[in-house]
């Protein structure tokens, strides 16, 4: 079973995703409300994805994948960000730290299903 | 004399060759042997017919030929008797090979040494030629052949005496023994004679022929080395167990084997015809022979024997000649005793078995009734949580175990051929209504989609027998329920016009459960089989539903067929012959069904009556179900019975204002049991209204009720406006209290959650200000997590944080959750209040406080309306 952690700090979207993931009967979903949370359990898990929200407040998806890419243990970890804005700057963004793609909100079930399945099963 | 000696020897060739070709002619099946004896026979023939030629031969060069054939005759012979004799020692192949080459080879030289010229001389006596043997090499050889072949013979005799372990080998041994002495004796003349010097005479060929004589006698009467269809068809038709007539094709007796003359008990059976050994007329056994002849009927046929009264069964086959006709009629007779015998005791046993079930199914079914009705009144009475929950177990297993015994019951009835179709008018309304109701509620628990379409243009009334038919829908709905995880349950309701007014009803039940591989199809139907034991561990049951559904169907002369792959799902299809009664169509049951329940929904009560009491009489505890679900809130109290019986017992203790009382049930429907109560003497019901329940209203049924008794009657689907009506208009007055009092928020009960799933409304469609479409996108077609969606965006309620940035211009952090709140809204199909979240998005992004301004207020707005809504619509699904 491959490990999703999915960082949102809607609600709303973390149980979304969870059940559209769960729908596929693959993968265990963790779920994280804020960049914090998400950082305090990539060091302790064992994780296989990262969907990383990027409009959150404290620190926002591109700071807190930032700070997963200097960690030796998570600088290779896929990441996908989770955001409806493909601003220039998240784009850089994106690419300076190596995010593997953009799914929008709200998720469209086989959108999600697809990237993630592309990604976890390389 | 010597011509008539050469005669005698030729005409004696001349038998041997005909002995031994008839022999190979006949035996047909003794392939080695019958070349041996050929060969033998040929030898023989060459042996004494050379030498009778001889003597015929005056020319020296003819005699030398003739006597040449004799010696290759005589050589031949030896030979061919030898290797014979070897070929019956069990001696490994390898060793009778190189005896078999060796002595071969010595013959062969024999033949060509002493079958020269030079080896004898001619001369002729008494108008007969005979010859001189020389002092040659030849014949030296020649002896020596012979000295090496009676050697051969001796040893191989010996050692088949040896071998030979019955008493008759030995004899044959000894036969064999003696008729080559015999041999040697008449070579005598014909060897030592001439080596004297003194004529020949050739009797050595009279040797050869009567040694052939007693071999032949010795294969063919003793029966010694082969056994043949020839040899033992006699001892068949002497031993076997069974009686064998041969019949002319007039009927007359030709052969009777010893048996059948023992059995058929006749002194004598010359001139008897069929008829005088079997009891039948001269018609019937005209008739019989007739068909036999012609080739139909002629295995098993069953008749009685005239003088000992005993059953036989007999197997015919004719013989043909070679033009195909008749010949001859071979008749064999069994003994059918035993077998009636057999019969009789499994038909007792049978019986025997059928009465101890039924015996024990009454013993075990009377304490299951008493454990049943006192954890009844448990659950009636006690209060406390605890022992309820205790008792509602009690219940379920205690309804296992009698649904159980009722399987066993049925089973070994429809074994015992007790049961019985009767069929009745019934209304398919009824019918669906009942089915559906028996099974949707299991179906909801499974969270399984079950629907139920049906052809508009069935014909409404029917004749046949509903209970049945609804037993067998019911077992295969309750099996696809069973069997599903997960899915859908589907049922077709359908039906094919027939000649008359009969058709066929056809009712296919679909699932998407686990499936039936190929093989297992076959053993469905049968008793007992659970298909895939191990995984379908945990499915409750005897086994016995299919098969006594099919016991079912067949009895109504229906067929019922499966359709499945292992892993998708299976359709079990049913049809059942019916009559029709009226041929009004149907319409859409499934519309009509749900649309009742939609009014349900939709209700408030206009009154309440406490101190009121009322019966409702119903065979599916689903219905009574509904009924005392639709009257909870008026607070009327009632009781329920499941019978007619049961009906007529709570009369007579109970008075009730009014009695609700369904037509179709098993045993005792509505009419009778109304009947039954109307005869009760001063029964304290006597003036209660008994209103019937029963399926679409048509054209003069009312007044068919009405004559019946029933005060009025009630369609089913019951909708709640008419019941309620039923009821204001039947309830003595006092009873009502017309206010409208407080609704009352009750827990949601078992019978609630079944109205509220067993049509597909839900809270859900009740949504007309969400674009539902679009939300289930999301939602991955899911309802009941669309509500939980819904749910959870009350429960992310974020005006508060939205105000709050707002007042302080915060643009930043306002970004951020009207960002979230355009995403969760267009997820639950809010697409307005999306786009005005975006349009907020875009003005907060820009730094664009003006437009903020202008339009949070308005979009807040917007928000609550819509979060206003969705609360409605939980909360009031709550509260019925």
């Amino acid at each position: 079973m491959k490990r999703i952690l999915v960082v949102d700090d809607d609600g709303m979207n973390l149980r979304m995703a969870e059940f559209i993931l769960g729908k596929a009967e693959a993968y265990e979903v963790l779920k994280a409300s804020s960049g914090t949370e998400c950082l305090d359990i990539l060091a302790k898990e064992n994780i296989d994805l990262v969907l990383l929200d990027v409009e959150m407040p404290g620190i926002n998806g591109i700071v807190t994948l930032e700070h997963i890419r200097e960690d030796a243990k998570t600088a290779s970890m896929p990441v996908m960000f989770l955001s409806a804005d493909e601003t220039a700057a998240t784009q850089e963004a994106a690419e300076r730290l190596g995010a593997l793609a953009f799914i929008r909100k709200p998720f469209m079930p086989q959108d999600l299903l697809d990237n993630v399945q592309k990604v976890l099963s390389e | 004399m010597g011509i008539l000696i050469n005669c005698v020897m030729i005409m004696l060739a001349t038998v041997v060759m005909v002995a031994g070709i008839h022999f190979y002619i006949r035996e047909k099946d003794a392939r080695q042997l019958r070349s041996y004896m050929l060969f033998m026979a040929i030898f023989a023939a060459a042996w004494c017919g050379g030498y009778g030629y001889m003597g015929f031969c005056e020319d020296e060069s003819m005699a030398l030929f003739g006597r040449n054939i004799g010696l290759s005759g005589c050589i031949g012979f030896l030979l061919t008797e030898a290797l014979f004799l070897l070929q019956q020692c069990v001696v490994a192949k390898s060793i009778r090979k190189v005896l078999d080459i060796i002595i071969v080879l010595i013959g062969a030289i024999d033949l060509i040494v002493f079958g020269q010229a030079e080896n004898i001389s001619f001369t002729r006596v008494d108008y007969r030629t005979c010859y001189y043997a020389e002092k040659t090499f030849g014949r030296s050889f020649h002896n020596i052949f012979i000295v090496v072949i009676a050697l051969t013979m001796s040893l191989t005799g010996l050692f088949l005496y040896r071998q030979g372990k019955k008493l008759r080998d030995k004899q044959i041994i000894k036969t064999l023994y003696v008729t080559n002495l015999i041999l040697l004796a008449f070579a005598l003349p014909d060897t030592i004679l001439p080596s004297l010097n003194l004529p020949s005479f050739p009797s050595s060929g009279l040797g050869g022929v009567t040694v052939f004589i007693s071999i032949w006698y010795v294969t063919v009467k003793l029966n010694a080395f082969n056994i043949t269809a020839q040899n033992m068809g006699a001892y068949v038709w002497g031993y076997a167990e069974s009686g064998i007539l041969v019949f002319t094709t007039d009927m007359d007796v030709a052969l009777t084997n010893d048996f059948a003359k023992k059995f058929f008990q006749f002194n004598s059976y010359a001139g008897k015809k069929f008829i005088d050994l079997f009891q039948v007329s001269s018609e019937e056994s005209a008739e019989m022979f007739q068909k036999i002849l012609s080739g139909k009927e002629s295995k098993d046929i069953h008749v009685v024997s005239r003088k000992n009264q005993i059953s036989c069964s007999l197997n015919f086959t004719v013989i043909r000649d070679s033009h195909d006709d008749p010949y001859c009629l071979i008749c064999f007779v069994y003994d059918l005793t035993k077998e009636e015998a057999m019969l009789l005791e499994a038909q007792r046993a049978n019986q025997a078995k059928s009465e101890f079930l039924a015996n024990m199914s009454h013993e075990i079914r009377t304490p299951i009734n008493a454990v049943l009705g006192m954890d009844e009144m448990i659950l009636r009475e006690s209060k406390d949580e605890e022992i309820r929950g205790y008792a509602t177990d009690i219940r379920s297993a205690g309804q296992t175990l009698l649904s159980l015994i009722n399987d066993i019951l049925d089973f070994s009835k429809i074994e015992s051929g007790k049961i019985e179709i009767l069929p009745v008018k019934y209304d398919v309304a009824s019918l669906l209504n009942d089915s559906y109701n028996m099974v949707a509620m299991r179906a909801k628990e499974k969270q399984l989609k079950f629907s139920l379409e049906n052809e508009e243009t069935i014909p409404s009334v029917l004749y046949g027998d509903e209970i049945r038919i609804r037993q067998i829908w019911t077992n295969l709905m309750t099996n696809a329920v069973k069997y599903t995880k997960e899915g859908s349950v589907t049922i077709k309701i359908s039906w094919k016009k027939q000649e008359d007014n009969r058709m066929l009803l056809i009712c296919a039940v679909e699932d998407t459960g686990v499936g039936i591989s190929q093989e297992n199809q076959k053993l469905l139907f049968e008793s007992f089989q659970r298909i895939e034991e191990k995984k379908n561990r945990n499915i409750e049951g005897t086994g016995l539903g299919l098969t006594i559904t099919k016991q079912l169907v067949d009895l109504m002369g229906g067929t019922i067929r499966v359709e499945s792959e292992y892993g998708k799902g299976s359709i079990f299809t049913v049809e059942i012959p019916q009559t029709i009664v009226k041929d009004v169509p149907l319409g859409d049951f499934a519309k009509k069904y749900i649309g009742s329940t939609e009014t349900v929904q939709d209700y408030e009560e206009k009154f309440q009556a406490p101190d009121a009491k009322i019966l409702v009489v119903d065979d599916v505890p689903m219905n009574l179900k509904v009924m005392s679900g639709l009257l909870k809130n008026t607070k009327i109290q009632i009781d329920t019975a499941l019978s007619g019986k049961e009906c007529l017992e709570k009369v007579q203790q109970n008075v009730y204002h009014i009695i609700f009382m369904d037509h179709m049930m098993p045993e005792m429907d509505g009419i009778e049991t109304l009947g039954r109560m109307q005869q009760i003497p001063d029964c304290i019901n006597k003036d209660t209204p008994v209103i019937v329940l029963t399926a679409n209203a048509i054209l003069g049924v009312k007044e068919e009720y009405i004559s019946s008794g029933f005060s009025d009657y009630l369609s089913k689907p019951i909708k709640w406006i008419e019941l309620e009506n039923m009821v204001l208009k039947y309830l003595p007055e006092e009873l009502i209290q017309k206010e409208k009092t407080e609704r009352v928020e009750t827990v949601k009960t078992e019978e609630l959650e079944q109205k509220e799933n067993s049509s597909a409304i839900s809270p859900i469609e009740k949504i007309d200000f969400l674009d539902k479409e679009t939300a289930m996108q999301y939602c991955c077609g899911d309802n009941d997590f669309y509500c939980e969606m819904l749910n959870s965006y009350i429960d992310g309620d974020k005006r508060t944080s939205l105000d709050e940035c707002f007042e302080k211009q915060d643009w930043e952090n306002y970004r951020i959750q009207i960002h979230a709140l355009k995403s969760t809204s267009l997820s639950i199909g809010a697409v307005a209040l999306s786009d005005a979240a975006k349009q907020l998005e875009e003005a907060a992004k820009a730094g664009n406080g003006d437009y903020i301004t202008e339009n949070h207020q308005t979009v807040m707005e917007q928000y609550s309306e819509i979060l206003q809504k969705i609360k409605e619509i939980f909360t009031k699904s709550i509260s019925i």
